[in-house]
């Protein structure tokens, strides 16, 4: 193993101490009392402290990389002081949500999802504009932040950025004598083979309105097999033909190799446990998968998107400064500081993330090798990125709502003897009037 | 408000003596700190939240989240299936707790560890209910399937989070299952305080167990009952985290009651306002079902 | 607690009848401990017999591994010591605030008791995903987030309503002839609430301790918004920290249910127990 991905449990032992007293729990309240522990940095309380709220200190495979960035970021200044604030990923948008309706967001940085980003920016209007950032740091911020972006300013910048491939057990392909399919149809045909039903599944695919987070973040990647969309501006485009053709695929997969209604982190156990032999997922599933079962890191790889334009979504999760921050100057600095070549570079190593902010590659070395070294990112790199915005139209800034009703709607083509068509052209109506109050 | 007095006891109030204590004053002393509690904590915030229905998206204050709202197909299929959901739990659920409460009660030697056995339910968080009942509802893992297979008729291949009908079952029954509890002590209590003298002399009026049960029995925890269905209906309406982290809401909306409605409306669509508006609906559809409630049962009970 | 059943010892010769209560008895705790059964299973056998079909109805074989990374990588003793601590002023607050309200809701007449009983139902009956905000601007204004006592106040504030009513129809089941011997005897409106009404309303205020107690345990929403620092984490919020992005640990979660379960129903039992030995010690002197 590669001193790069002795992350997650490996981690813990492997840090200084001191980054194990700030990490997660004892941070908020360690700090005065560890002051005169460490030597020669000024003391805590002379500092201003900025809040970090995220979500992040509490993923147990990334939360290591993530406290090296704080933990750098304070010994390189005397000025501020970087604290984590915020709650898990289930609760963290209605929390931030609550916060916004109690009178402000209590922080001074906030990393978001892609939706609760887009609320940030245009409903609270609590973003401040990161372009003076992305100005001296002379990046050019990928293609998927164009949601980010209002009246011509960019008010976010990536700090996880996820996209979408062919995540596949090698040990089980090989048992099967197959490869990783290349266009829809083969894609059912392998499924179909790589299943032996209730002790090996063809692919994980979520499926239940319960795991409806994670259902639609997967399900919105099937408009593109076809080369369709969701929705052009305000005009949705569920029952277009491209879309329905892609969501009939979704189908026969489900009907070829899915565990039915099978919880999301049922699911995710058996992959661990090897009895799944594909996924489409994101670049962090694998990172969980090895939190999960070690064992089964080595065979896992990823291949790009099955169909011809190989397009999948691309879902940045963004570091924002708030303008209710009393410390505005503060909170750019931190996001500077991170989006920096080589701390970006070492966080994305440590925490498996393959897709960066910007051209990475270009400026580091270090990132160009770590990803040469990386036998299963090849399929999320061969990829090609796609922004929400691309197919969603102006319906990006309500994705959850749109989602909601895609997948209520496909459920009942889901039943026995339904039809996808149908369930669109009913999806068609709900989301035209939703159109009407957007 | 008159009506409230029904549930509000009658019988045997403490006449004015004298001294200090015994002046008017008395009960409004009494319940003051808890007035002063509810209004600061519970009260205002509660208007608060009723307030953010009148805002509208521009900002100024008007009823288009009540106009919408009642012109949405959605929120009418919501409030029926809230309906079907709260009326069945709150029979179920008094039926169950009703029937353990009479076990509890009865003594038998290891009546306390039934007892707890029986508070179990209650007292596991709700997430690790909610994942433990999903897995066992698991149509191609769970354990219900495979004891539905011993039954004769049902089968074993139930995909029961997925069809509609059984999905509402299926939440309803671990409502119910966690819920009992609470009803069951309340109950228990209330049996504890049904004199024995009552059983003592229906004995000697020769009456057997089941005539005990209805003349003796019924009529000492009748008040308490109707107070727990008044409080079932209203805890049903409102609950939240095993709907949601069971079924979501779904299969496509059949188990989308009043409060994953408010969820979704307030965090995940981010339209505070519709959301208040469904909830000061389902305030006032607790508040009026309560009252008329009351005013049946107060004259039931004044019924020769 | 023979005061309470004195009816099913007397009936105890007849056999029939005694068959078919064992058995009650012990079907419906099978039924309603089953579940928690598949709980403890799950967690303690190896996971690919749980997703396996048909999933065993005994465990085959042992793996502790989901307690152990229970244990290993979080503070359950420090979550559960916090719960115990508001959970318990929970307690002690509801009492405190429970027993002269029900008095007077019960037993007392006056001008605007109808009102102060629909009252403290209404409290009961807003949504709380439309409250929580509201209540986190207060608690901002009165400068309370991250104090647990005053999360507890606002657990209290929630559970209150309900316990006056339970205890309230406690005390109405009290024969008003016992009342009024007191008051003969020289008892004011005041002292008879300790002398008569405490003594022998035990198991109700049994009933609305363990209410109090469970309501601050499992409460999630509002100790979410308002204690966000960490080290005051209570066992309800650290065991929402075990749920993170693309995963949830199934079987780490129901050893977790398990473990947090533990408290409430010792709680449970010790009142229980204690009261008993009370409500004998109640009942010679009434």
């Amino acid at each position: 193993m590669a001193t790069s991905e002795a992350t997650g449990r490996t981690g813990a032992s492997r840090g200084p101490s001191r980054r194990r007293f700030l990490s997660g729990a004892a941070a908020l309240g360690a700090s005065a009392a560890l002051a005169p522990l460490a030597a020669g940095r000024v003391r805590a309380q002379e500092r201003k402290t900025l809040k970090l709220m995220s979500w992040e200190q509490f993923q147990p495979g990334e939360k290591d990389g993530w406290n090296a960035v704080l933990d750098k970021f304070n010994q390189s200044q005397s000025q501020y002081k970087v604290e984590w604030t915020g709650w898990p990923a289930s609760q963290y948008a209605s929390n931030v949500v609550i916060q916004a309706q109690a009178g402000g967001i209590d922080a001074d940085i906030l990393m978001a999802m892609p939706d609760l980003a887009a609320q940030t920016i245009r409903k609270f209007k609590f973003a401040e504009p990161l372009d003076p950032i992305v100005a001296d740091l002379g990046i050019t911020p990928s293609g998927g932040h164009a949601f980010l972006k209002q009246d011509g300013k960019l008010y976010g910048l990536s700090a996880i950025d996820v996209n979408f491939a062919l995540v596949y057990n090698k040990a089980l392909f090989e048992k099967a004598g197959v490869k990783p399919a290349t266009s829809a149809d083969e894609w059912v045909e392998t499924t179909a083979k790589l299943t032996d039903r209730p002790n090996q599944f063809g692919i994980a695919l979520t499926n239940t309105i319960a795991d409806g987070g994670e259902w639609w973040f997967q399900l919105q990647n099937f408009c593109l097999p076809y080369d369709g969309k969701w929705a052009e501006g305000k005009t949705p485009l569920a029952n277009s033909e491209a879309t329905v053709k892609g969501l009939e695929l979704w189908k026969r997969l489900y009907e070829a190799g899915v565990p039915q209604g099978t919880a999301q982190g049922a699911i995710m156990k058996l992959a661990a446990d090897g009895r799944v032999a594909q996924a489409f997922g994101v670049n962090p599933t694998v990172v969980v998968l090895r939190a999960t079962n070690p064992d089964i890191y080595p065979n896992l790889l990823s291949a790009a998107p099955p169909w011809a334009s190989r397009r999948s979504l691309d879902r940045i999760h963004p570091l924002m400064a708030l303008n209710t921050s009393k410390n505005v100057e503060g909170a750019m600095d931190f996001i500077k500081f991170a989006m920096q070549p080589d701390i970006m570079a070492e966080l994305m190593e440590t925490n498996l993330y393959v897709i960066p902010p910007y051209d990475l590659a270009a400026k580091s070395e270090k990132f160009k090798a770590f990803l040469a070294d990386k036998p299963w990112v090849s399929g999320f790199n061969e990829a090609k990125q796609v922004s929400p915005i691309d197919v969603m139209g102006d319906f990006a800034y309500v994705d959850d709502q749109f989602g909601r009703i895609i997948m209520q709607n496909f459920q009942r083509a889901l039943q026995p003897g339904g039809s996808v068509k149908a369930a669109m052209d009913a999806a068609q109506r709900q989301l035209e009037g939703l159109a009407a109050r957007i | 408000m008159q009506a409230a007095t029904a549930m509000i006891g009658g019988e045997g109030d403490v006449r004015v003596r004298r001294g200090v204590l015994a002046g008017k004053a008395l009960p409004y002393l009494l319940v003051l700190p808890v007035l002063v509690l509810e209004a600061v904590l519970i009260l205002y915030p509660i208007v608060r939240g009723a307030l953010f229905s009148l805002e509208g998206p521009a900002g100024g204050l008007d009823l288009d989240n009540y106009r919408f709202m009642l012109a949405d197909p959605d929120f009418w299929r919501m409030l029926g299936h809230t309906l079907v959901y709260t009326l069945t739990v709150v029979v179920a659920i008094l039926v169950v707790a009703l029937g353990v409460a009479l076990l509890m009660n009865w003594s038998f030697r290891g009546r306390g560890l039934v007892r707890s056995i029986l508070t179990v339910p209650w007292a596991i968080p709700d997430v690790p209910v909610a994942i433990t009942f999903v897995l066992m509802l698991d149509p191609t893992f769970g354990v219900f399937n495979r004891l539905a297979g011993l039954l004769p008729f049902i089968g074993e291949d139930r995909q029961w989070l997925l069809d509609p009908t059984l999905a509402m079952a299926a939440v309803i029954i671990v409502t119910v299952w966690k819920g009992f509890p609470f009803y069951a002590l309340v109950l228990l209590a209330a049996l504890q305080n049904v004199p024995d003298e009552l059983y003592d002399a229906a004995r000697v009026d020769g009456a057997g167990p089941l005539a005990q049960f209805r003349h003796v029995t019924l009529p000492g925890v009748r008040d308490t009952i109707a107070l727990l269905a008044v409080l079932a209906f209203i805890f049903s309406t409102q609950q939240f985290t095993l709907i949601w982290l069971i079924t979501g809401g779904g299969p496509v909306d059949a188990t989308t009651t009043l409060a994953p409605a408010i969820y979704l409306q307030a965090f995940r669509f981010y339209n505070f306002g519709y959301a208040g508006a469904i909830a000061v609906i389902g305030f006032l559809v607790s508040a009026l079902s309560t009252v008329a409630f009351v005013v049946v049962q107060r004259r039931i009970a004044s019924e020769p | 607690m023979s005061v309470a059943a004195p009816s099913a010892r007397r009936r105890r010769r007849i056999a029939p009848v005694e068959i078919l209560r064992v058995a009650a008895i012990v079907i419906v705790c099978a039924v309603v401990f089953f579940p928690v059964y598949w709980m403890l299973l799950s967690a303690i056998q190896p996971t690919e017999y749980s997703l396996s079909y048909p999933p065993p109805l005994v465990p085959k074989g042992f793996n502790w591994a989901a307690y152990a990374q229970l244990f290993a990588d979080k503070p359950i003793g420090r979550w559960l010591v916090t719960s115990i601590f508001v959970a318990l002023l929970v307690v002690a607050a509801t009492l405190l605030l429970v027993i002269p309200a029900a008095y007077a809701l019960s037993r007392l007449h006056w001008t605007g008791r109808s009102a102060f009983g629909l009252m403290l139902l209404f409290t009961q009956m807003m949504p709380a995903a439309v409250v929580v905000a509201p209540v986190l601007a207060l608690y901002r204004a009165f400068g309370w987030t991250d104090n647990l006592v005053a999360l507890a106040l606002l657990h209290t504030a929630f559970v209150v309503p309900l316990c006056v009513w339970v205890l309230k129809s406690s005390f109405d089941a009290i024969p008003k002839e016992i009342v009024e011997a007191a008051l003969i005897d020289g008892c004011n409106r005041l002292s008879v609430l300790p002398r008569i009404f405490l003594p022998l309303a035990k198991p109700g205020l049994v009933a609305v301790s363990v209410i109090a107690f469970f309501a601050s345990w499992n409460e999630y929403l509002f100790a979410s918004t308002l204690i966000v620092r960490n080290e005051l984490y209570t066992a309800s919020l650290g065991i929402a920290t075990l749920m993170t992005q693309l995963d949830t640990p199934l079987f780490v979660l129901m050893a977790a249910g398990v473990v947090f379960s533990v408290m409430p129903v010792l709680f449970y039992m010790a009142i229980q127990r204690h009261v008993l030995r009370g409500l004998t010690a109640g009942s010679v002197k009434g």
